[in-house]
């Protein structure tokens, strides 16, 4: 950085001194209450409250359309489990009823209502811990 | 070294919004932005020749001292400028001072404090990515003085740094 020359300096040296008497009035003013607060525009009042709001009216969107989401995913499961159900069980009847005609191994019935309880109970689990998380455990 | 300091201004300018003034709305109300960062903003009958103060006082807040009669352009850049003194200073200093006077008196232009306060006070009010944007969608340097409430002289300088013209 280079040096000032001497009138440089003389000039830098009376505008700190002007710098330095602007300070001196303005702490007198600010101590003898002289100054005013400046106002806000009335648009830019509030500006935090209302990124607030609007976050709060965010979060409240969301979770409305993820219980939305929930309900209806619920609604289509628990009906195709029951149309499923219906199915199964007025085979089964039939089964029982009729089997000899449709000369169907034992085991092809097994596995099938087998694995329909299974099927059943765990979509239940999945979708039954999906809805209603445990609040002891981190999401 | 303008550079960098150019570059630092402009960081913190950006830093300042995202924390006081999180919806990016234009124009920028900086007298609202010292609020948020815990400044008292005071319109103060100063000489004629003082266009601002930053004042702080042991166990007060820091303040900043506006020319009650100096125009509206004058009076945002002016607060803008001195948060730019503000963010520089280290947040435990007890007292410190400062004043900026109109351009014949002023400090010298490469003053690394002014650089920086100038910069800030031009990045706060004018912010690049919305700036650049208003740009693009054609706004010359009289309606981008009147979208960011800044006066044509104060676009037409963040246009030339910015590397813009004005269409």
């Amino acid at each position: 950085m280079s040096r000032p020359s001497p009138s440089e300096g003389d000039e830098i040296g009376s505008v700190r001194k002007i710098e330095a008497e602007q300070v001196k009035v303005a702490k007198e003013l600010l101590e003898e209450g002289h100054a005013t607060d400046s106002a806000i525009p009335n648009e830019f009042r509030f500006l935090h409250e209302q990124a607030q709001l609007q976050d709060i009216r965010l979060r409240e969107s969301n979770a409305k359309q993820d219980l939305e989401l929930r309900e209806t995913y619920a609604k289509w499961l628990l009906a195709i489990l029951a149309i499923e159900l219906v199915v199964v069980n007025v085979i089964f009847c039939l089964y029982a009823a009729k089997g000899r005609d449709w000369r169907l191994p034992d085991g092809v019935i097994q596995i099938w209502l087998g694995a329909t309880v299974v099927q059943v109970v765990g979509i239940v689990t999945v979708v039954t811990r999906y809805l209603f998380p445990r609040r002891d455990l981190p999401a | 070294m303008v550079s960098a300091i150019k570059t630092e201004a402009a960081q913190e300018a950006e830093r300042l919004l995202d924390a006081a003034w999180p919806l990016r709305l234009t124009p920028v109300d900086p007298i609202a932005i010292a609020r948020t960062a815990g400044l008292r903003v005071v319109d103060a009958p100063l000489p004629e020749e003082t266009l601002g103060a930053l004042i702080k006082m042991p166990g007060e807040e820091p303040t900043i001292m506006i020319n009650e009669g100096i125009s509206e352009h004058r009076r945002r850049f002016t607060c803008a400028h001195e948060l730019g003194h503000w963010v520089r200073r280290r947040a435990d200093e007890e007292e410190y001072s400062s004043v900026d006077l109109r351009s014949p008196l002023s400090s010298d232009g490469d003053d690394p404090e002014e650089v920086f306060a100038n910069e800030f006070a031009a990045s706060l009010l004018m912010p690049e990515e919305e700036f650049r944007n208003a740009h693009t969608l054609g706004h010359n340097d009289i309606l981008l003085g009147i979208k960011f409430n800044v006066s044509r002289e104060a676009a037409q300088f963040r246009l030339k740094n910015l590397g813009l013209t004005s269409p």
